[in-house]
């Protein structure tokens, strides 16, 4: 067990080993830990991002119906379980071999925009907004959703609204806000009622406001963060998702494409369902996360990144001009690519300004009544792959069935673990920035906390291979000797 | 193949009209006595009294502020784990001290410290718990959890009728 100091209050603290631990890593969603290194001088000598919770979800799944996957699945995470339930679904789709009814697949479409929204704006309002707003270097103690409120009420209260209109769109559709048992293979369960459309249409010009209100206050204050926005994990790294056939943004179907921090194509019209040809997953021993990679350029020179920032670097266009506007001035932010994560919540803020549009012209339309929602079959196909974009980044559903339907095999390539070698090189590179010598101010661990909340990890959903390493907190001494260790 | 039923209504998804007691019971339903507040809430919702909002929640989240703000009676409905309580016990709840973080989840004193920091007021609130003795997997409640949501109901309909 570890010490209690450390058990269950932020443990900031350098040791006589000159080892900077931040541990628990907050507001992220999930747990994790970084370590620090120094060296004799004092300077950062490496620095380590480290997964400490384990799910297992891709062992226990084994052996149950596939029927079951997407109301297993979406369990996986609080925050994003739609995101888990479309992939799931769409998996099933294809061991059934079906082509779902286009209304079911616009419903599909309809909510995932609603949890990107919500998803977003958790991210941004509740989680980042303390640090971006208030300052990094502004009193901890009200570095927090309540010192936001202080700061600017209108803000915080618009946040709040803005999440609950995307856990509106969810549950308008699957009846409930988290976990909705509404996604199946083959299609989805209910329809979208006249009532409910018009309950969501009803709320389009308030949050479009609030989401441009958001933009404009974060493109004013990036000035002041001129330096982070230079620095924040600001690297070259492949970027990739899903696109449409124009190469219009796209965060349910499409096909993967992958450019580098130039912004040229390095590969296009990839069939997501062959993910396991061109993404390869390595493992360390120090974290539960695992290592995806573009196989191509091998492991670690094939680091990628996804999420709102790739998918923004890979697209031509949104398609809806209150977006693309906002996406040409993203733009002027990077040379063919924007490389520093620290624009993932510029990002973040005009995807869920292009859901909003969207969800306004999907509504719009009267085929998304229709009560035609299933395609009925049976096992078709012994193994299918579901693709969709989460709020994160792209999203992999796996699976291998018997002719019974039975899962035999699971693999979950995650978000957040695609752009783990990212976060890791962000931490570094944010610490040897910032970092000099044992004597830190605070604002200066929380640039280094808040390096890793632009990329808005969930760690919840990302761990679920057999590992065999433990919980294991070493401190060193400054010739590699262990001092003290705690395990669990 | 799945049972192809409409998803069931949701408690949670209730009426933008304020109303003057909102009742939240949350919790896991599928952790065993944990789906007490859920279902109580369930229950409040059946008697479809006017004026009365009940909402069944998995977590309290900052969304509730609002609610609760246009609320003049707050009553939170939670399981709480105890080897020996056989009670159903009625807490009166203030805000929390705003000195830390909130997250995408709260308690209830810090869902009343957001209200009151958002919306400049908060409503009187009750926290009504319930004797739980399982959390396992599975949807059933213990005997005890049982007679306590019957007891539970018996309070919560006493403080509705001194508020309304």
């Amino acid at each position: 067990m570890l010490a209690s100091t450390q058990n269950s209050e932020l443990c900031r603290g350098v040791d006589m080993a000159q080892r900077i631990v931040i541990d628990p890593v907050s507001r992220i969603e999930g747990h994790a830990k970084i370590t620090i290194e120094l060296d004799d001088g004092g300077q950062v000598r490496d620095a380590r991002f480290h997964v400490t919770e384990f799910r297992g979800f891709e062992q226990f799944c084994v052996g149950r119906p596939l029927w079951e996957m997407a109301g297993i699945t979406s369990r996986i995470c609080g925050i994003c379980p739609v995101s888990h339930l479309l992939a799931s679904a769409k998996a099933g789709d294809e061991i059934l071999a079906v082509r779902i009814p286009p209304a079911a697949a616009q419903l599909r479409r309809l909510m995932n925009l609603g949890q990107i929204i919500q998803s977003h704006a958790l991210s941004f309002f509740h989680l980042s907004a303390p640090d971006l707003l208030l300052g990094m270097d502004s009193d901890p103690a009200r570095r927090n959703m309540f010192g936001l409120i202080a700061a600017a009420p209108e803000l915080a209260r618009g946040g709040i609204r803005l999440r609950q209109f995307g856990q509106q769109v969810i549950e308008q559709l699957g009846g409930q806000k988290i976990h909705p048992a509404w996604a199946v293979p083959g299609g989805v369960r209910a329809p979208l009622s006249a009532a409910s459309r018009d309950l969501l249409a009803s709320r389009i010009p308030e949050v479009r406001a609030i989401a441009l209100d958001a933009i404009t206050r974060f493109k004013a204050m990036l000035e002041q963060y001129h330096e982070e926005a230079q620095l924040f994990g600001n690297f070259p790294t492949l970027f990739m998702g899903l696109v449409g056939a124009d190469g219009a943004w796209e965060h349910y179907d499409g096909l993967l494409r992958i450019v580098d921090g130039g912004g040229q194509v390095v590969a296009d019209q990839l069939d997501p369902s062959r993910y396991h040809e061109f993404i390869g997953e390595a493992v360390e021993h120090w974290s539960y996360l695992k290592f995806p990679y573009y196989r191509p350029l091998g492991y670690p020179d094939g680091i990628y990144r996804v999420g709102p920032l790739a998918r923004l670097n890979i697209c031509t266009h949104f398609g809806t001009p209150l977006a693309d506007a906002e996406l040409s001035a993203f733009r002027a932010y990077g040379k063919g690519a924007v490389t520093s994560s620290f624009f993932y919540h510029y990002a973040r803020l005009i995807e869920i300004l292009a859901a909003i549009e969207r969800i306004e012209v999907m509504l719009d339309d009267p085929a998304m009544l229709s009560e035609h929602l299933r395609a009925e079959a049976g096992i078709n196909a012994l193994e299918g792959v579901g693709v969709s974009e989460a709020p994160r980044g792209t999203l992999f559903h796996h699976y291998q069935v018997d002719q019974h339907g039975l899962i035999t095999w699971v693999n979950l390539l995650i978000a957040t673990g695609q752009n783990n070698l990212a976060m890791n090189r962000a931490v570094l590179q944010i610490a040897r920035h910032y970092i000099h010598g044992p004597h830190i101010p605070e604002g200066m661990l929380n640039r280094v906390e808040a390096g890793i909340r632009a990329f808005d990890p969930c760690l919840s959903c990302s761990t679920h291979a057999v590992g065999q390493m433990p919980l294991h907190l070493e401190l060193l001494g400054p010739d590699g000797e262990v001092l003290d260790q705690v395990m669990r | 193949m799945m049972d192809d039923q409409q998803p069931n209504a949701a408690t949670e998804t209730a009426p933008d009209a304020p109303c003057s007691v909102v009742l939240v019971g949350y919790g896991n339903e599928l952790r065993g006595d944990d789906t007490v507040g859920p279902l109580i809430a369930a229950a409040v919702a059946a008697w479809k009294l006017p004026g009365i909002q009940a909402l069944a929640v998995r977590q309290l989240a900052p969304e509730l502020a609002e609610r609760l703000a246009a609320a003049e009676l707050a009553i939170f409905v939670d399981a709480c784990a105890s080897p020996d309580r056989e009670e159903v016990e009625a807490h009166l709840l203030h805000p929390a001290a705003i000195d830390r973080a909130l997250g995408h989840t709260s308690d209830p004193r810090g869902l009343l410290a957001l209200t009151e920091a958002l919306y400049g007021r908060y409503p009187a609130a009750w926290l009504i718990t319930v004797p739980a003795r399982s959390f396992a997997i599975g949807a059933e409640l213990s005997p005890v959890a049982e007679r306590g949501l019957a007891a539970a109901l018996e309070q919560i309909r006493d403080l509705i009728r001194n508020a309304v």
